[in-house]
C-alpha cells in the first residue's frame, strides 16, 4: 500500500513553490494594475481610501490571471528540484508509479481549475466592476483646484479664464466665464460673463464659489441671432459645480460583466458582432479555467525530465509554454469573433493542443522511464 | 597601470549591457506583439503593417530598457570580478572600492548619453509612426490625434476670445463659433456665426452666416447680419495644438514649441511642463542604476546570475512605476513639474548612496 507520506511530501514541495510563484506574479500584476489605474489620471481626484479599494477589488481578477502562470512555474520548479536531487529516481526505485507521485498535484490542478471557473466567471468580473466604479469616482471628483493666470480651465460645463490670479487670496482680475449649451449635437446658447475683478473659493468639494464685481453678461442664441441678451452688474455670485448634470453613466466593458450577464446581453443584442464579442468573452473564461489542468499535463513530464539543469531550466521553460498557450488563445478568440463557424472550437483549441502535447510527452518521457 | 585596470573594468560592462538590452527588448517586443495581436487580426491589416509597427517601436523599447541593461551590466561585471577574486586582488593592490566602480559609472554615463541621443532623434518620429499604424490601420481610429474637438475656447491675442461648438483641425473649420473682442476689459464687439473657415491667403478666419453685435457704453447693442465676415482672429489652426500629446512621440524642442503655443492661446499645459522635466531627467537613470547595481553587488558579495537578472527586472519595473506615478502627479499638479521629473532618479540615487555607504564603498 503506497504510503501517503510521499504524496504529501511532493505536495508540500509543490505548495511552497506555488505560494512563492503566486505571490510574485500577483505582486507584479498588482503593481502593473496600480500603475494603469494611476496613469488614467486618478491623481487629480486622489483618495487613498478609493485607490486602496479599487486595488482590493481587482485582486480576484489578478489572482485569476496569476494562478495558471504560478501553477506551471511551481510544477516545473518543484519537479525540477526533486529531479535534480534524485528524489524522483528514489521514489521510482521505491516502487511508486508516476500516477502515485503526481496524483496530489493533479488534484491541486483540478481544484485550481474549479476555483478559476468561479473567479473568471463571477467573482473577478464583479470585483472589476466595483473597482471601476471607485476609479471613475476618483476620475470625476475634484479635490484640488489651482487656477492659473491666462489659462482656460474647464469646470464642468463652464470655462474660466482670468488674466491674473492670486492662489493664496483667491483674487482674480480680468475674469471671463463661458458656458455653451447644446441641444443634442447642435449649438443652442452661449452664455458669457466678464468682470474686472473677482474672487474664488472651493466650496466643500462640490464646486467653486465665484464672486465677480463690475462686469457684463451676454447670451448668444443661435436660433435667434438678431436678438441680443445683454446686461451689466455691480456684483455677481455663482457656484460652478465640479460635476456636470449632463454627465453620462459609465458604460461597463465585457470584463466587468459576469458570464450569465454576457450571455443574456448576447441573446438580447441586435448587433451580431457585439453578440459574438460577448459570447466569445464568456466562453474564453471557461477555456482559461482549464489552463491548470493543461499545464499539469505538459508540466509534469517536462519537470521530471530536468535532471541536471533543475530550477533554472524549469524557469526558462515556463516562458515558451505560456507564450504558446496564451498566444493561441488570443488568436482563437479573435478568429471566433471574425468567423462564427470557428466558434466555440477555436477558443478551446489551445487547451486541447496543450493537453494533447502533455499526453504525448507523458507517453514518451514518463512511461518510457 | 591605472589606465589599464580602468579600461579592463570598463570593457567588462559592454557585453552584458548589449546582451541585456537585446534580451529585454525582445521580451518587450513579444509583449507588444501579444498586446496588439487581437487588433491586428480583427483589422485585417497586412503582415507588413504589423511588422512595421513592431519595428518602429524598437528604438522606443531600447530607450526604456537601457537603464535596466545598465543595472544588469554592473551586476554581472562586479559579480564576475568578485567571483574570480579580481575584486579582492584590486583591494589588496590598493584600489579603493569606489575607484573600481568609477569605470562602470563612466560607461553608464556613456550609455545615458546614447539613450538621450536616441530619445531625441530616432524615437519621436518612429514612435509616432508606430502609433499612427496602431491607431489608424489596426484600430481604425481616424481621429486618434483628436484634431476634431468639441466646445473649445482659445485666446487670439490681447483681449480677443473665441469659443466654438466644433473645431475641425483637419478641415480647418469651426462651427457654432462666437468671437468676443474686448477693449479695456469691456466687451466691445461680438461676432457669432454658424461656421468659420481658415483662409490661408489672408491668414485669418472668415466667419459665415452670422451677426456682428457692437456694444457701446450704456447704449443698446447694434446688431448687423452678414453672409461673410473677415475677422481679426489671426491664430492659424496649427497653432492651436489640438493634436493629442504622445509623450514618447515628441522631442524636447517639440515640447518647448508646444508649450509656447499653448501659453499663447491660454490652454492648460501641466502635462507638457511635466513631460519636459521627465525627458530632461531621463538620462540620469543610467548612472543611478549603475550606483544601485554597485551597491547591491557589494552588499550581496556578487550573487548568482539568475538573482542578478531577477533583481534587474524587479528594480527596473519599480523604477518605471515610479516614473509613471511621478509624471501623473505632475500632470495633476500635485507635484511641481521639476520634482515630478527628478523625484524617481533622486530617490533611487539616495537609496544607492545609502547602500554604498553600508557596503563601505564611500
Amino acid at each position: 500500500m503506497p504510503a501517503p507520506i510521499a504524496r504529501f511530501y511532493i505536495l508540500r514541495v509543490f505548495a511552497k513553490f506555488l505560494g512563492l510563484s503566486l505571490f510574485i506574479f500577483t505582486a507584479l500584476l498588482v503593481m502593473l494594475n496600480f500603475v494603469q489605474v494611476v496613469s488614467q489620471g486618478v491623481l487629480s481626484g486622489f483618495s487613498f481610501y478609493f485607490l486602496a479599494k479599487s486595488m482590493l477589488y481587482l485582486l480576484p481578477d489578478i489572482i485569476g490571471m496569476s494562478l495558471p502562470l504560478a501553477f506551471l512555474l511551481a510544477m516545473l520548479l518543484s519537479l525540477g528540484q526533486l529531479s535534480q536531487d534524485g528524489e524522483i529516481i528514489a521514489l521510482r526505485a521505491g516502487g511508486f508509479s508516476f500516477y502515485e507521485i503526481l496524483s496530489c498535484v493533479f488534484y491541486a490542478a483540478l481544484l485550481a481549475s474549479l476555483l478559476l471557473v468561479a473567479v473568471n466567471n463571477w467573482i473577478g468580473p464583479a470585483g472589476q466592476k466595483i473597482s471601476g466604479d471607485y476609479t471613475e469616482t476618483m476620475l470625476t471628483r475634484v479635490t484640488k483646484i489651482a487656477l492659473k493666470p491666462r489659462t482656460f480651465q474647464k469646470i464642468s460645463d463652464w470655462v474660466l479664464y482670468a488674466a491674473e490670479v492670486n492662489s493664496l487670496t483667491g483674487d482674480m482680475r480680468g475674469v471671463k466665464l463661458v458656458r455653451r449649451i447644446n441641444k443634442g449635437e447642435a449649438p443652442a446658447f452661449v452664455n458669457k460673463i466678464n468682470a474686472d475683478a473677482g474672487r474664488y473659493r472651493m466650496a466643500d468639494g462640490s464646486g467653486l464659489e465665484i464672486e465677480l464685481s463690475d462686469g457684463q453678461f451676454s447670451q448668444t442664441d443661435f436660433a435667434r441671432p438678431e436678438q441680443a441678451l445683454y446686461g451689466r452688474f455691480a456684483t455677481y455670485s455663482t457656484l460652478l459645480p465640479f460635476f456636470s448634470e449632463s454627465g453620462a453613466r459609465r458604460r461597463l466593458g465585457p470584463k466587468e460583466l459576469t458570464s450569465s450577464e454576457l450571455f443574456s446581453r448576447a441573446a438580447a443584442s441586435g448587433d451580431p458582432d457585439q453578440a459574438a464579442r460577448y459570447r466569445v468573452e464568456a466562453l474564453a473564461r471557461f477555456a482559461m479555467s482549464l489552463a491548470p489542468l493543461a499545464f499539469f499535463l505538459v508540466g509534469a513530464p517536462l519537470g521530471v525530465g530536468l535532471d541536471k539543469r533543475g530550477r533554472s531550466a524549469g524557469f526558462a521553460m515556463t516562458l515558451p509554454v505560456i507564450l504558446f498557450f496564451y498566444g493561441l488563445t488570443i488568436a482563437g478568440m479573435v478568429m471566433s469573433r471574425k468567423h462564427s463557424v470557428l466558434y466555440p472550437w477555436a477558443i478551446f483549441l489551445p487547451a486541447a493542443l496543450t493537453s494533447g502535447a502533455g499526453v504525448w510527452l507523458w507517453k514518451r518521457r514518463l512511461y518510457a522511464k | 597601470m591605472k589606465g589599464i585596470f580602468f579600461r579592463y573594468i570598463a570593457r567588462s560592462f559592454w557585453v552584458p549591457f548589449w546582451f541585456g538590452l537585446a534580451v529585454f527588448c525582445l521580451l518587450l517586443l513579444f509583449g507588444s506583439l501579444f498586446d496588439s495581436l487581437n487588433f491586428f487580426i480583427r483589422s485585417g491589416a497586412g503582415a507588413g503593417v504589423f511588422l512595421r509597427y513592431v519595428f518602429f517601436q524598437t528604438p522606443y523599447f531600447m530607450v526604456k530598457i537601457a537603464p535596466i541593461a545598465t543595472l544588469l551590466a554592473v551586476l554581472f561585471s562586479l559579480g564576475g570580478m568578485m567571483s574570480k577574486g579580481e575584486w579582492k586582488a584590486g583591494l589588496a593592490g590598493g584600489w579603493r572600492p569606489f575607484d573600481m566602480i568609477k569605470p562602470l559609472l563612466a560607461c553608464s554615463l556613456l550609455a545615458g548619453a546614447g539613450q538621450f541621443l536616441l530619445q531625441e532623434t530616432a524615437v519621436p518620429d518612429l514612435y509616432l509612426r508606430s502609433t499612427h499604424l496602431y491607431e489608424e490601420k489596426m484600430r481604425g481610429r481616424e481621429d486618434w490625434q483628436r484634431l476634431v474637438k468639441k466646445n473649445v475656447a482659445f485666446s487670439s491675442g490681447n483681449e480677443t476670445f473665441v469659443t466654438a461648438a466644433l473645431f475641425d483641425g483637419r478641415r480647418k473649420t469651426m462651427t457654432g463659433v462666437v468671437a468676443n473682442f474686448y477693449r479695456g476689459g469691456r466687451l466691445s464687439l461680438e461676432v457669432s456665426a454658424r461656421s468659420a473657415r481658415w483662409e490661408p491667403g489672408d491668414k485669418r478666419w472668415i466667419f459665415s452666416n452670422g451677426v456682428v453685435t457692437s456694444f457701446s457704453g450704456d447704449r443698446s447693442p447694434q446688431i448687423k447680419r452678414f453672409a461673410e465676415y473677415s475677422s481679426a482672429v489671426t491664430v492659424p489652426p496649427e497653432d492651436l495644438v489640438l493634436e493629442r500629446l504622445v509623450p514618447d512621440g515628441v522631442s524636447i524642442p517639440g515640447v518647448l514649441r508646444r508649450l509656447a503655443l499653448l501659453r499663447a492661446v491660454g490652454a492648460p499645459c501641466s502635462e507638457e511642463r511635466t513631460l519636459l522635466w521627465v525627458k530632461l531627467c531621463a538620462p540620469l537613470t543610467n548612472p543611478v542604476m549603475a550606483l544601485i547595481g554597485a551597491a547591491m553587488a557589494m552588499l550581496m558579495r556578487g550573487g548568482n546570475r539568475l538573482f542578478s537578472v531577477g533583481f534587474a527586472v524587479g528594480t527596473g519595473f519599480l523604477f518605471w512605476a515610479m516614473i509613471i506615478m511621478g509624471q501623473e502627479a505632475g500632470n495633476a499638479e500635485l507635484l511641481s513639474p521639476f520634482i515630478a521629473g527628478l523625484a524617481p532618479a533622486g530617490l533611487f540615487a539616495l537609496v544607492s548612496l545609502w547602500g554604498l555607504r553600508r557596503a563601505r564603498a564611500i
